[in-house]
């Protein structure tokens, strides 16, 4: 069964986005006093602009970090409305991008080369991923072309092949000077279907903040004499590669690191156990790891800085009663094949655990929950705990027939519903494509990998 | 303890403090001014006294509760926000351009970043952004020429620089 929990490879989190606004800010903060409504919406000033831009109604891309502005539809109308409105739609539309298809990928490209003042408006670029077919090397050129030319980008995401693996990235060399340095996020994808071992991202990106990698087979301990340390990472994110016990010494060098995902393995994960006992661990995320093995003594119960833990179910199940009793946030996805054994965790919230808040994110599969909703509410409510349960789409073929018949479904779904548009939007494009004309072999090797899986496994 | 405000029309206002400390330039203002009433040039009476109205309504607001993000993005205006904002466009405009020049952040928008848990002490100012949230409905999902027709704006653009545009956003067209 496809599904896909963990938060994408490609998202980053907010801490290091300290750029609220582009640049473009009137100079002048004083509202002059307009005639009548029809002058002022058209001389509203640029940074209210900005504000009202990046709150237009978006669709949630990826999972249970739905934060960027992608409503390029809405944002291209308001940048046609008049020259006033054009520059801040132009910056909303442009800071993040979230391109989902190649034949995107090239217009991008064409329009960033064509009208330069585009390129410094990037800041946060997703390209295509399919993390189970091997990245086409005219793929791999493609990114890499559109990446030397951007000139102020902070994230990214994209996917190589391990023909490239020992080329030195670069970002923004055509504009005299490499961005590699400034990069924050740095999300990662090789093939999960065919690992290979991990470039040395380390090198090659200094002062990353965030690094979220999928489809690498890491083969021998990092050392951490012979690796550079990444001063400022924060947070660091593996898919699928059981990679945690060769990393953990290099991990002890990391004076900032304070998350650890761990994703999508068919059993439970080696634990970093010496950066969990140097105590800045504060926040663990451990989903799609099955086993029936105790995380207790492993992941949980090693660090006392622990304060955030996101799972899926079966690490509460697998753990219990050895879980942790004093969290700020605790989340678990509860999702098919994945149930949490309610008795367990009933007897867990009666026994007051000392939680700020619990979120449960169940999708349309976990129909048992429903009816033990009510008293997990009561014990919460006893134990002064916040309890938010939030619904969603696994990404399934049932679920996606069940949402066709009902659209307003689609605004729950915030976990796993860019499985869905992703899917919808990639079976849209090839679909209109297809019978135009033949394909060179060019254009249907590159179908053939736009039709892979953008999920990591398969379950 | 009240403090006293003047409009750009020279009306007086007599606010009580709690109230007028969810206005971030009062505040400021109010350790300057002493006991002398304050000045607010780019504001009307009219104005003033909605902005004085929402403050009153959430002057007992606790600061916003931990929020991990996945709420933030939401275009939610609550019922009593959303009765205060059911206004003219020109109301509208001018509740929006005052906000700003105000800086009451919460009146005129959702941070529009949430940090991370690790950073929970810097969850201040987040409420309502009600005006732009309720500008930006009006525009979603119409056309360029719609938007105009709503807001009686009128097209400047040479044909030029409208294709220009156009070639600008074509990635992202079957969106």
């Amino acid at each position: 069964m496809p599904f896909k929990l963990s938060r994408a490879l490609l998202r980053s989190t907010d801490k290091w986005r300290t750029r609220l606004l582009p640049d473009i800010v009137s100079k002048d903060k004083s509202s002059e006093n307009y005639s009548n409504a029809s002058a002022m919406a058209a001389n509203l000033p640029p940074e209210i602009l900005l504000l009202v831009f990046g709150v237009l109604p978006t669709e949630p891309i990826y999972d249970s970090w739905p934060r960027w502005p992608v409503s390029p539809k809405d944002l291209t109308s308001a940048a046609l409305v008049c020259r006033s409105w054009r520059l801040p739609a132009t910056a909303v539309l442009y800071r993040v991008i979230e391109v989902k298809t190649i034949r995107e990928l090239k217009l991008l490209t064409a329009a960033v080369l064509k009208y330069p003042h585009l390129k410094p408006l990037i800041k946060s670029l997703f390209l295509p991923l399919r993390f189970q077919a091997v990245c086409p090397p005219i793929v791999v050129v493609q990114y890499q072309l559109l990446l030397t030319l951007l000139t102020d980008l902070d994230e990214v995401s994209y996917q190589i092949n391990e023909n490239c693996v020992t080329e030195r990235p670069v970002i923004g060399e055509s504009s005299q000077r490499n961005r590699n340095s400034e990069l924050r996020f740095l999300g990662l994808a090789g093939c999960t279907t065919q690992p290979f071992n991990l470039p040395p991202v380390y090198a090659f990106f200094p002062n990353l903040r965030c690094l979220h990698l999928t489809g690498f087979k890491l083969c021998e301990r990092l050392d951490p004499d012979t690796t550079p340390p990444l001063l400022r990472l924060e947070e660091i994110t593996v898919q699928v590669d059981n990679c945690f016990g060769l990393l953990d010494d290099w991990l002890c060098t990391l004076p900032n690191l304070r998350t650890i995902c761990v994703a999508a393995m068919p059993s439970q994960p080696i634990a970093p156990t010496k950066v969990l006992q140097m105590n800045r661990i504060t926040h663990l995320e451990l989903v799609v790891c099955r086993t029936e093995t105790t995380y207790a003594g492993t992941w949980l119960g090693v660090s006392n800085s622990l304060r955030i833990l996101s799972i899926t179910a079966d690490v509460f199940n697998s753990s219990f009663p050895e879980f942790p009793m004093e969290l700020d946030h605790l989340k678990i996805w509860t999702v098919r094949y994945i149930e949490l054994k309610m008795d367990h965790f009933i007897e867990y919230i009666k026994s007051g655990p000392m939680i700020r808040t619990l979120t449960i994110i169940k999708d349309t599969h976990a129909d048992y929950f429903v009816t033990v909703e009510s008293v997990v509410q009561k014990y919460c409510k006893q134990g002064g705990t916040n309890l938010v349960i939030l619904s969603e789409n696994c990404g399934c073929k049932d679920c996606l027939q069940a949402k066709e018949g009902a659209i307003v479904e689609k605004k729950k779904a915030s976990t796993s519903g860019f499985l869905h548009t992703a899917a919808s939007v990639a079976g849209r494009s090839m679909g209109r494509r297809k019978p135009r004309r033949i394909m060179s072999p060019e254009e249907s090797e590159i179908a053939r990998w736009e039709a892979a899986e953008t999920w990591a496994v398969e379950y | 303890m009240s403090i006293t405000i003047v409009t750009s029309d020279n009306e007086q206002f007599c606010v009580e403090k709690l109230v007028a400390q969810r206005i971030a330039l009062i505040e400021d203002m109010v350790e300057n001014a002493g006991d002398r009433p304050i000045p607010l040039p780019n504001v009307t009476a009219s104005v003033l006294r909605k902005i004085l109205e929402y403050c009153e309504h959430h002057k007992n607001d606790p600061l916003p509760p931990y929020d991990d993000g996945s709420r933030s993005r939401t275009t939610h205006i609550s019922e009593w926000d959303q009765k205060f904002i059911t206004v003219d466009q020109e109301m509208l405009f001018e509740i929006i351009l005052a906000a700003n020049y105000l800086e009451m952040k919460p009146l005129l928008y959702v941070r529009l970043n949430v940090p991370r848990v690790q950073c929970l002490t810097a969850c201040n100012a987040v409420a309502g952004d009600i005006g732009c949230k309720t500008v930006a409905n009006m525009i979603k999902g119409k056309s360029p020429e719609e938007i105009r027709k709503l807001f009686n704006i009128v097209n400047n653009f040479t044909p030029e620089e409208e294709a220009q545009i156009r070639k600008e956003a074509e990635w992202a067209e079957d969106r």
